[in-house]
C-alpha cells in the first residue's frame, strides 16, 4: 500500500477525511464543550436552589432553637453537595459552625442571610457562607469534554483508518494494476481485454471504466492497423518510386560517354538505393518508427557487393544491436555508404587486401551513438582532414551530421578514421 | 449501770443483724446535678444519706444513664432507684416504692420577664419552650399555638436568654441548676408551680422490709424540721426561692 499523500489518492483522500472530521470534531468539541458548561453552571444552580428550597428552613429553624447538633448535621449535608468546599454558618452571636474544607483560597462566596419569621416580625438569626470552587466546576466540565474529545479522536482515526483501507482494497489496488497493465500495453496486446482483479465484479464505475478502456483499446487498436496499412502502402510506394528513380539513374549512366558522368550517376543511383532499402525495411518490419541499424547496415554493404568490386569479407561490421529513429536511419545508412564507396574509391591496394572496419554502437554514457568507418587504405589527405576541400561525399556526410546534431572528425591511423557521433534522445 | 448495759445490748441485739448484713445500701441515680452529684452534695443526696443513717445504714450513690438505672434496679443489681414519680412499679414488677416522697418536682416556667401566670391557660398565647420527650409538659401544651420543643435544656435556657421564647419550662430544681451553669441571672421561675409530682426512692423487692422504715425516717425528718432544713441549704446554695 503507497502511503504517499502525493502518490496515492488513498492516502490524500484519508488524510482530508482525517482533516474535515476532526474539523467538525473541534467544532462539535467546543459547542458541546459550551452546552456542557451550562449544563454543569445549571446544574449548580440547580443545587443551590435544592440547597435554599431544602436545607435553609431547617437550618434556620436548627439556628433559632439553638440546636446546634442538629445544625452541625445539616451543614454537614450542605457541604456534600459537589461544588461545594466549605460550609459556615454564623449565629448572631457570632458562634461559627461549619464543615468541609479549611483552604479558603481562591473559593467563591455565597452568602445568605438567616431570618426567621416569628409572629410577622423577621428577626435576622445567622448568615450562611457557602463556599464554591469554581475551578471543581471548571475541572468537571473538562474531565467530561477530554473523555469526549478522546472518544471523537479516536472515532475519526478509526473512520480515516476504515477509509484509507476501504479506498486502497476498492479502489487503489485495481487502479494501480490497471494503470499497470495499460503501461505494458503493445499495440499487439491491444486487441486482448484488461480485466479487472476481484473476487465479485460488480457492474460499478471501476467496471464502467474498465469496458470503456477496452473499447477505446479495440478502437485503437483498429485505427492502428489501418494506419500501419496506409504507411506501408507509402513507403512501398517511396520504394518503388526510388526503384524507379534509380533505374533511370543506371540507364543514364549506361548512356553517358564521359566517365566522371558516369561515375557520378552511378553514385546518386546507388543513394537513392540505400534509401529505397531503408524504406523497405521500415514497410517490411512494419514499425516505421524506428529501425534496427544491424541488418540495416549488413543490407547497405550487400548493395554495395552488387554495385562494386568489394569483396566478401573486405568490409567488417562490428554493430551493436541497436534501434534509431527511421529519420537518423536513413542518414547512417547514406552515410555508411558514402565512407564504405570512398574507401574503395581511394584504396591503394588490390581488392582481396582491402579492408574496412565499421563500428555502431553507444557511448560508455549510453548517451550518443558513435559510428566509426576505418579501412587499411592510402589515408586522408590533409587538407581534407583540416577542412580545406571536400568531396562530395565527405561533403553530403558533414551534411547529415550537422542535421541530426553530430559531430564528425577524420584522422588517418594506418588509413583513414572517420568518427561520428550523433546525440540520442 | 446493770440496766445501760441492759439497753445497750437488747438495742445491738435488735439493730445488729440490720447493720452488719446490710451496711451500704447503693442507690442508683442518674442525675449530675443539684438533686444529687458525684460530690454528694446533692438535696437528695443529703436527704437520704440522713434517712438511712437514722435507720442504721449508709447511702452510696452509684451514677447510672437514665435508661439503664430502672433496669439495673429492677435486675437487683443495684438496691435502689433514687428518685420517680408513682407508678413505676407496674413496669419494673421487682421495684418496690418508699410509701413517703423524697421531694415534690414542681414544673415551672422560668422567664426574663415579669409575667403573672396562674396555670396552664394564663401561658396558652406566650412563646413556649421545652425539651422534647417531657410528656407531662408536652400534654399540657398541646394544641398551644406557640410552642418550641427542643433537644435539651441547653437550648432551651439559651432560647429564653435570647428571648425567643417567653418561658421556658422546666422542672424548677434542675432548671434552676442550668441557670446557674449558664450564669443567666436574669431568669426566674415563675410562681404558682404549673404541676407538681410527689417523687419517691423505689427498692428492690428484696429490701421491701426496708421501705416502711425509710418511710418513718422521712416522715420524722419532716417533721423535726431537718428536711426542710435540708432543702433550704440547697435551695440557697443554687439561688432558688425558698416560697
Amino acid at each position: 500500500m503507497v502511503l504517499s499523500w502525493r502518490r496515492s489518492i488513498g492516502t490524500r483522500f484519508t488524510l482530508i477525511t482525517l482533516i474535515l472530521v476532526f474539523s467538525m470534531s473541534l467544532i462539535f468539541f467546543a459547542v458541546e464543550s459550551a452546552l456542557t458548561y451550562r449544563e454543569e453552571l445549571a446544574s449548580f444552580e440547580q443545587e443551590l436552589l435544592q440547597i435554599r428550597k431544602s436545607h435553609i428552613p431547617a437550618l434556620i429553624s436548627s439556628l433559632w432553637v439553638m440546636d446546634y447538633g442538629l445544625l452541625q448535621q445539616q451543614i454537614d449535608a450542605i457541604a456534600r453537595f459537589p461544588f461545594v468546599d466549605r460550609v459556615e454558618v454564623e449565629d448572631d452571636e457570632g458562634k461559627v459552625l461549619f464543615a468541609g474544607n479549611d483552604d479558603l483560597e481562591g473559593l467563591q462566596t455565597q452568602s445568605e442571610t438567616l431570618t426567621y419569621t416569628h409572629r410577622g416580625i423577621q428577626a435576622e438569626i445567622g448568615v450562611l457562607r457557602i463556599f464554591i470552587n469554581q475551578q471543581h466546576l471548571n475541572r468537571e466540565t473538562s474531565r467530561k469534554q477530554i473523555l469526549s474529545l478522546v472518544g471523537h479522536l479516536l472515532i475519526t482515526l478509526v473512520v480515516a483508518l476504515a477509509v484509507l483501507l476501504l479506498f486502497h482494497n476498492e479502489i487503489a489496488k485495481h487502479l494501480k494494476r490497471l494503470s499497470r497493465d495499460l503501461g505494458m500495453d503493445t499495440n499487439a496486446a491491444l486487441d486482448s481485454p484488461i480485466y479487472l482483479h476481484r473476487k465479485f465484479d460488480y457492474p460499478d464505475e471501476l467496471h464502467s471504466l474498465v469496458a470503456a478502456l477496452n473499447l477505446m483499446r479495440r478502437n485503437l487498436h483498429a485505427y492502428l492497423k489501418e494506419r500501419e496499412l496506409l504507411v506501408s502502402e507509402v513507403h512501398h510506394r517511396i520504394k518503388n518510386d526510388m526503384g524507379f528513380v534509380k533505374a533511370l539513374l543506371s540507364l543514364q549512366a549506361d548512356q553517358s560517354g564521359s566517365p566522371e558522368v558516369k561515375v557520378a550517376v552511378q553514385e546518386a543511383s546507388q543513394r537513392v538505393s540505400v534509401m529505397a532499402r531503408i524504406y523497405e525495411r521500415l514497410y517490411g518490419d512494419g514499425n516505421f518508427t524506428e529501425v534496427a541499424l544491424k541488418p540495416l547496415a549488413e543490407s547497405v554493404i550487400a548493395d554495395l557487393r552488387e554495385l562494386s568490386d568489394l569483396h566478401p569479407g573486405t568490409v567488417e561490421l562490428v554493430v551493436d544491436e541497436l534501434k534509431v529513429r527511421t529519420k537518423l536511419s536513413v542518414a547512417i545508412g547514406i552515410i555508411l555508404n558514402e565512407l564504405v564507396t570512398n574507401s574503395l574509391k581511394y584504396a591503394s591496394k588490390p581488392a582481396d587486401s582491402r579492408r574496412i572496419v565499421v563500428h555502431i554502437h553507444l557511448d560508455a554514457a549510453g548517451t550518443s551513438l558513435v559510428m566509426t568507418v576505418s579501412d587499411n587504405g592510402a589515408g586522408i589527405p590533409e587538407d581534407v582532414i583540416s577542412g580545406a576541400r571536400r568531396g562530395y561525399g565527405l561533403t553530403i556526410v558533414g551534411a547529415l551530421a550537422d542535421q541530426h546534431g553530430g559531430t564528425l572528425e577524420l584522422h588517418n591511423d594506418q588509413g583513414s578514421v572517420v568518427s561520428l557521433m550523433f546525440p540520442l534522445g | 449501770m446493770k440496766q445501760l448495759v441492759t439497753f445497750v445490748s437488747l438495742s445491738l441485739a435488735l439493730a445488729g443483724p440490720v447493720v452488719f448484713s446490710q451496711e451500704t445500701f447503693t442507690i442508683s441515680t442518674s442525675y449530675q446535678n443539684l438533686l444529687s452529684n458525684s460530690e454528694g452534695t446533692g438535696m437528695l443526696d443529703l436527704i437520704l444519706t440522713e434517712a438511712f443513717r437514722r435507720i442504721g445504714m449508709k447511702a452510696e450513690f452509684v451514677y447510672t444513664t437514665t435508661g439503664k438505672s430502672l433496669v439495673d434496679v429492677n435486675a437487683g443489681v443495684f438496691d435502689g432507684e433514687i428518685n420517680r414519680i408513682a407508678g413505676m412499679e407496674a413496669q419494673y414488677p421487682d421495684l418496690r416504692r418508699v410509701p413517703e416522697p423524697n421531694m415534690v418536682m414542681d414544673f415551672v416556667a422560668f422567664s426574663t420577664k415579669p409575667l403573672k401566670i396562674s396555670g396552664w391557660e394564663s401561658i396558652h398565647d406566650l412563646d413556649i419552650g421545652l425539651v422534647r420527650g417531657w410528656r407531662i409538659l408536652e400534654d399540657s401544651t398541646k394544641g398551644f399555638p406557640h410552642v418550641v420543643a427542643v433537644p435539651t435544656e441547653l437550648e432551651l435556657f439559651n432560647m429564653l436568654r435570647k428571648g425567643r421564647i417567653d418561658v421556658a419550662l422546666y422542672d424548677l430544681y434542675t432548671g434552676y441548676a442550668v441557670l446557674n451553669e449558664l450564669g443567666l441571672k436574669d431568669a426566674v421561675s415563675l410562681n404558682p408551680p404549673l404541676a407538681s409530682r410527689e417523687m419517691f426512692l423505689y427498692v428492690h423487692k428484696k429490701h421491701e422490709a426496708l421501705a416502711g422504715r425509710i418511710a418513718l425516717a422521712l416522715r420524722e425528718m419532716k417533721a423535726d424540721g431537718t428536711w426542710a432544713r435540708l432543702v433550704a441549704q440547697v435551695r440557697t446554695a443554687y439561688g432558688i426561692p425558698l416560697h
